[in-house]
């Protein structure tokens, strides 16, 4: 009986279990994505297509309710000449520059903390992440309490003869008063990661150092210090992009006083559009943020070679 | 076998969510005998206003007709915006008098003339003047008062009677009742009780309410925060001026007043309330919770602005719109209609929540239950004689934006009235020029 020749038969077999394979591969595939099309659907109705919206709405003069009416770039030329708009810039930064390296010492010293095999450890590791779960509007209107001229810090200020200043009343003190609280929200958070950062610390390391002579100090800062750059790294993104959008504890501590001094850029987005009739306006200055973040976040990428050690 | 699970899931959960949510409730059907709810949003405390009596009698009169209040303690315009927005505006919205030209010229309020004609009520002279003709915009009616919030200065009676002091006088336009004689006794009335240099009882407090900021420049013989027409803001100018830097020398002059910055912790009134300040400028919608917070720890009373020229004061008008996309506007119409006939007038005017929108009722009901503090009746007397209403202009909450932050540098004391003001003037002269043809 005649067969077909080998290398004919070679080829079938090959076409065949290619076409087994590309069959089983498209199958692969849509079962992989009917699985995720939930979430993709979902990101794409929820997230995608009001970002589209948005963007097309930072093009017009818009009250958000009658219809859009096409104003070009007037939007984005409104901004240099809206002087509150350059006074919220700069405050948002100002917190930023505060917030951030603030949390992030404040985090890597609770991790240190609380990195050790001591009885209860577990309950102060709880307390110190407490704060991260609590609603922000809880947080904000405890604090105001905390931080009025009569309030329990001042209070406490004063058993050691400080005379505290009027700390959400004062121009120069209001927005430290924020970052003071917002640094204590956020601690517990950045404490967890670098936390699970220090686990990943090899303890050779540190028994070849002592070896060496090393101190606590020379350990923590040419061994700890280094090999948490990259937990580091991951934090500082994601505070900075977060600082950029501060709301809560502002809408509740202060409401953008006290005159403008804590005016940051999201409440102003805010008042825009929902109680000036500016909605349009407000888009613009949403995607303009996304760009001022976005910037920042490629320099952090491209600085982070200098100094994020990978292993 | 996996596919159909996935794709059973997928729809399963779109189903669901497109199935699922609430329709806001009044999307009952407007076919004739049936029922609908009409939805109602509003910052102020039902219980201030009573308005569980005043549902039960409107849908007891009414019984096709249900209401439901939304209360929305903060930024209740916030929130109506963004139902608008969203297609689903409610049927009545309170709104801020300020900023009812701004929902006017944006066409986001609904006209109400042909409505008035349709339910009434009759114009005729029992009414104040400002009933029919403050809410006109272009001609048309845009909002409906239900009541007029009027202010005057609130004593603490008994802190006078310690220090010896008499009490100001009742009547206004008393010439010996002018801006000396407030600092004169709001001095003897500053008092540092531990001796640490700084008061624990002050003698006045003044520009913390917004209201000072029209009375005491008119009282001054100004304009007032905006030329007539709405079109210039003169708070920076001549007189004005000299009264807002009257007012900020209370604080950093005469220091008789707390800076603004005092008032983070405690508002004005909670303040009055606990006994840490003599005299003050307050809203009389005020006087219910004050009553609760008060109780029996002093007695206050009311007493007349202190003039500079004439006397005056600012009253707030409690006004309504029905938003432009409302559903049952004839319904909302009529809720607002009974609001403002007896015996809803009578309920919120001995709740001491209004001063009813009729002369007769201000005299018979406003204070009548002993809500009230004592003098009830200078309240009522400043509001038919001496009643100013809120100055109009198209961009108010936006220019509020803009020079009310600023004004809190010149009530710290940390910039001169006069620099603040010159600042912001031009800022917020260009955005009153939008709108260039609305009349009001």
């Amino acid at each position: 009986m005649a067969g077909p020749s080998t290398s004919t038969g070679v080829q079938a077999m090959t076409t065949g279990k290619r076409a087994v394979r590309s069959a089983l591969f498209w199958q692969q595939a849509i079962d992989g994505w009917l699985f995720a099309a939930l979430v993709v659907l979902g990101t794409i109705l929820f997230n995608i297509v009001p970002m589209l919206w948005s963007l097309g709405a930072s093009f017009t003069k818009w009250d958000g309710v009658n219809p859009a009416v096409y104003s070009g770039l007037e939007n984005f030329k409104m901004m240099f000449r809206d002087r509150i708009f350059g006074i919220t810039l700069k405050n948002t930064l100002y917190y930023t520059v505060l917030h951030v390296p603030f949390s992030l010492a404040a985090g890597l010293a609770l991790a240190l903390l609380v990195n050790q095999k001591v009885r209860f450890i577990n309950f102060f590791k709880a307390a110190y992440f407490t704060p991260v779960i609590t609603s922000t509007i809880a947080v904000a209107v405890v604090f105001r309490w905390v931080l009025g001229p009569q309030g329990l810090l001042n209070s406490v200020l004063g058993w050691f003869g400080v005379n505290g200043p009027n700390w959400l009343g004062n121009g120069t003190w209001a927005m430290v008063a924020v970052v003071m609280v917002s640094v204590w929200q956020s601690m517990g958070y950045n404490m967890v990661v670098y936390l699970a950062g220090l686990q990943g610390v090899p303890q050779v390391l540190y028994e070849a150092a002592r070896i060496d002579g090393a101190d606590g100090w020379h350990q923590f800062w040419r061994i700890t210090l280094p090999l948490l750059s990259p937990v580091t790294f991951f934090l500082m993104i994601l505070s900075f992009i977060n600082s950029f959008q501060v709301f809560g504890l502002i809408y509740v501590l202060t409401g953008g006083g006290p005159a403008n001094a804590t005016n940051v850029y999201i409440y102003y987005l805010y008042q825009n559009a929902f109680s000036f009739f500016r909605m349009g306006y407000a888009s613009a200055q949403a995607w303009v943020l996304f760009l001022i973040i976005g910037l920042i976040t490629l320099i952090q990428w491209q600085l982070s070679k200098r100094w994020v050690f990978y292993r | 076998m996996r596919r159909v699970l996935a794709l059973v899931t997928v729809l399963a959960v779109f189903l669901l969510a497109a199935c699922g949510g609430s329709k806001p409730s009044g999307t009952g059907s407007q076919a004739s005998g049936q029922t609908v709810t009409i939805r109602f949003i509003g910052s102020s405390n039902p219980e201030n206003f009573r308005f569980e009596e005043l549902q039960k009698l409107f849908e007891e009169q009414n019984p096709d007709i249900k209401v439901e209040y939304l209360y929305t303690p903060d930024r209740a315009e916030d929130k109506l915006k963004a139902m608008m927005s969203a297609g689903d505006a409610p049927d009545i919205a309170r709104v801020n008098d300020d900023y009812v030209v701004a929902y006017a010229v944006r066409d986001l309020a609904r006209p109400m003339d042909d409505l008035i004609a349709k339910y009434g009520p009759q114009k005729d002279s029992s009414y104040y003047p400002s009933f029919w003709d403050w809410a006109k915009v272009n001609g048309k009616h845009y909002s409906w008062t239900i009541g007029y919030a009027n202010r005057a200065m609130f004593v603490n009676v008994d802190l006078f009677e310690q220090h010896g002091v008499p009490l100001p006088p009742k009547k206004w336009e008393d010439p010996s009742w002018n801006w000396d004689a407030l600092v004169a006794t709001a001095k003897k009335l500053t008092i540092d009780t531990n001796g640490d240099g700084k008061p624990e009882i002050w003698g006045v407090s003044i520009f913390n309410d917004t209201g000072a900021e029209e009375t005491f420049t008119i009282s001054n013989g100004g304009t007032g925060i905006y030329a007539k027409g709405g079109r210039t803001f003169t708070l920076g100018e001549g007189k004005n001026l000299e009264a807002m830097q009257w007012l900020q020398e209370l604080a950093t002059v005469h220091k008789v007043h707390p800076l603004k910055s005092e008032f983070t912790q405690q508002k004005a009134d909670d303040m009055f309330a606990a006994g840490k300040i003599a005299m003050i400028f307050l809203d009389a919608r005020l006087s219910y919770t004050l009553n609760k917070k008060i109780g029996d720890k002093f007695r206050w009373a009311i007493r007349s602005v202190p003039m500079s020229q004439k006397g005056v004061v600012e009253g707030s008008l409690d006004t309504y719109i029905i938003p432009k996309n409302a559903k049952y506007p004839d319904q909302a119409f009529q809720f607002l209609k009974f609001l403002t006939e007896e015996p809803a007038q009578k309920i919120m005017a001995e709740a001491g929540y209004i001063a009813p929108v009729k002369h007769e009722w201000t005299a018979k009901y406003f204070g009548a239950k002993g809500q009230m503090p004592m003098d009830a009746n200078v309240l009522v007397e400043g509001m038919t004689k001496y009643w100013v209403s809120v100055a109009k202009a198209t961009n108010v909450e936006l220019a509020r934006g803009i020079y009310r932050r600023e004004l809190d540098k010149a009530w710290n004391g940390e910039e001169p009235m006069a620099d603040v003001l010159k600042r912001v003037t031009p800022e917020v002269n260009q955005l009153l020029k939008e709108f260039p043809d609305v009349q009001f």
